[in-house]
């Protein structure tokens, strides 16, 4: 809780800083564009939280994302109908979470490097499969999937909410969200105490994969167009909110909405350093320095704030 | 196969990565069909590729390029790919898929030493850092000719390509005729040496001949189309009354479907867009994009090749060979789409 309340209170700083800094920042327009480009990566991290805090590490959501989207751009651009590619899409993303699960949870290979050879493959069958140049122009019921507004905001908002409130309960509510955090804290223990911890691996793996094939046909649906490089980078994005948000690399403990808060952190930078003109050289240099400085004065300062 | 070990997980991956090359390879290469022409706009020549390969020599021509899942290379690649046919020399195109300059520097030494390079045809990521091999290749007698943008250190054996600065006055000059040199204007691109060229010379182009034109600090994407379609989502916001945008490197084709959106929610902003992918060439078709300002990747990696080729016989080349930037706009779209 001492977390959220942190990273609300740096959210807020940041915000009300940019707010008074720039003429657009503020503006009901600029928010819908951070919200909308946040959502699907949202999506991911919900499930990539129980994941991480499982004790587990997924690299290749990128390239599930990746593969799964252009299999469908594919499908659709040969013929097949749209709702039957979404299916095959969500299927392939099951098949490849279960291929990781099993081969880190069952086989125990290092997760790092088995998913790190996952992603490879996922994005080199997305570059070979399309020799780099994206399907497009897709159908508009399809397109609607991802374009629709509600109140301004593109409906992946929604996506996100469900999302973060499903599995929100199943981690704070439920016996298996307690048997996540008991497998990541400590999978020995957890063993003893007759927690099944391979098929609770697998499961999350599960989870994320198809979590990344929604990511990658809901990109495709947003930009008509399957791009084999559509989210690279995301992982490590998410990766990087979820341990902000007080999330640990080594399992145990993690957040939903406290990674939530982190990634909203990280967008409202992102946004910052095109609405502040912030020359292209400077500009990783920027965010990288304010989210050390938020991460350490949450550490730091509120510590003893709410101690007393 | 025991996959319980990490010896028998390697092995797996070894057959999975071998499945894999086996599928790729099955998988039909579709290439866009695109005529070229060293004339910018006019008249459109087609280059004639020998229909016969010649009888294959030993060594492989390599096109060393970074971020090579661009599809911006496709129509050099093409080009690369039917040149080395022609001479009869294996032809290969290499290097990260990203912007990893490390990976690519490492492909450079790997090649530099290889026996089988009998030349390198590169697109710098960083002048500096390739300096070294550039050297090592030149003085072991690989052909060594650069492409995309030229190195201050001219070690190279010849340079072919577009002059950057004079691509983005090219299209300064055209934006600045687009918007009768008033309003505002951005720009769009991923970093890179060639980029920085060539949106310094859009700028100063603009500042030269419309001082009155309000120009706005570039924006940079990482790649992605998710980083992109952010980035230009947010530069919008950031300038609302964006008389024109040019995005200055060639994946603008992924973005023409939420510009299209953006058309439909009243934003009048200009799109210049740059290179020729067909996404890219449609949008200009349909009016979403105003225009493109093209590089004929084809023609340049094609004679980039010949370059190579006659240097590996003992032929003098020109130092340097600059080719013009295509302008596309409706009224000629036509002849650069794929039937």
């Amino acid at each position: 809780m001492r977390r959220i309340i942190g990273l609300v209170i740096v959210n807020i700083i940041v915000i009300a800083v940019l707010a008074f800094a720039t003429k657009y920042f503020w503006t009901k327009a600029n928010l819908i564009v951070i919200a909308d480009n946040m959502m699907l990566e949202v999506v991911i991290l919900a499930g990539y939280t129980l994941l991480l805090i499982g004790g587990y590490f997924d690299l290749s959501v990128d390239g599930i994302a990746a593969i799964c989207g252009v299999v469908l751009g594919l499908l659709i651009n040969g013929g097949t109908n749209w709702v039957t590619a979404i299916f095959v899409g969500l299927a392939l993303g099951v098949l490849i979470g279960i291929f990781n699960g099993v081969v880190v949870a069952k086989f125990k290979v290092n997760g790092l490097i088995a998913t790190l050879t996952t992603w490879w493959i996922c994005i080199g069958f997305s570059l070979g499969m399309t020799k780099a140049i994206s399907p497009y122009n897709f159908p508009d019921a399809f397109q609607v999937l991802a374009q629709t507004r509600i109140f301004g905001f593109r409906v992946l908002i929604i996506y996100a909410i469900i999302a973060v409130v499903i599995l929100s309960v199943i981690l704070h509510w439920t016996r298996t969200g307690s048997r996540i955090y008991v497998s990541g804290d400590n999978q020995q223990s957890a063993e003893l105490m007759g927690i099944d911890t391979v098929k609770l691996g697998i499961i999350l793996y599960t989870l994320v994969g198809v979590l990344a094939s929604f990511v990658g046909i809901m990109m495709a649906s947003r930009l008509d167009a399957a791009s084999p490089s559509t989210v690279d980078g995301m992982t490590l994005r998410v990766i990087a909110a979820i341990v902000i948000g007080g999330g640990s690399l080594s399992g145990g403990k993690g957040n939903i909405i406290a990674g939530v808060l982190g990634l909203v952190l990280m967008h409202v930078l992102s946004n910052a350093v095109i609405q502040l003109g912030i020359s292209p050289y400077w500009q990783k240099a920027m965010l990288g320095s304010v989210l050390l400085v938020a991460v350490l004065s949450e550490k730091l300062n509120l510590k003893g704030a709410f101690k007393k | 196969m025991n996959i319980q070990t990490s010896k028998g997980f390697l092995a797996l991956m070894i057959v999975a990565s071998l499945v894999a090359g086996l599928i790729g390879g099955a998988v039909p290469l579709v290439y866009t069909k695109v005529m070229h022409t060293p004339e910018p706009v006019a008249e459109v020549v087609e280059v004639v590729v020998t229909p016969e390969p010649a009888p294959e020599r030993e060594g492989t021509y390599y096109f060393l390029a970074g971020n090579n899942s661009d599809p911006f290379y496709v129509d050099g690649v093409k080009g690369f790919t039917e040149a080395a046919e022609s001479v009869g020399m294996k032809s290969e195109f290499v290097g990260p898929m990203d912007l990893n300059l490390a990976s690519q520097m490492k492909t450079f030494e790997e090649l530099v030493a290889s026996p089988e390079t009998k030349g390198i045809f590169w697109y710098p990521m960083d002048f500096n850092a390739g300096e070294p091999f550039v050297k090592a290749a030149v003085d072991a007698g690989i052909p060594m000719v650069i492409g995309a943008a030229d190195s201050p250190f001219k070690t190279r054996n010849a340079f072919i390509g577009y002059n950057n600065t004079v691509l983005g006055q090219q299209a300064g000059a055209w934006a600045a005729k687009l918007i009768d040199c008033k309003g505002e204007v951005g720009t769009i691109s991923v970093n890179g040496p060639n980029l920085d060229e060539r949106v310094n010379g859009f700028n100063e182009y603009i500042k030269s001949v419309c001082p009155e034109i309000m120009l706005h600090e570039r924006a940079t994407h990482d790649g992605s189309a998710a980083s992109e379609a952010a980035t230009l989502e947010a530069y919008l916001i950031a300038h609302p009354d964006l008389t024109l945008l040019w995005w200055a490197d060639g994946a603008a084709g992924v973005q023409a479907g939420l510009w299209k959106d953006k058309q439909a929610q009243g934003v009048k902003t200009l799109f210049l867009a740059t290179d020729m992918p067909q996404a890219t060439l449609e949008a200009v078709r349909d009016g979403i994009f105003v225009g493109t300002v093209a590089q004929d990747t084809y023609t340049e990696e094609y004679w980039g090749v010949l370059l190579m080729d006659a240097l590996q016989k003992g032929l003098r080349v020109p130092d340097t060979l600059y080719l013009s930037a295509l302008l596309i706009d409706k009224t000629n779209v036509d002849k650069f789409l794929t039937k």
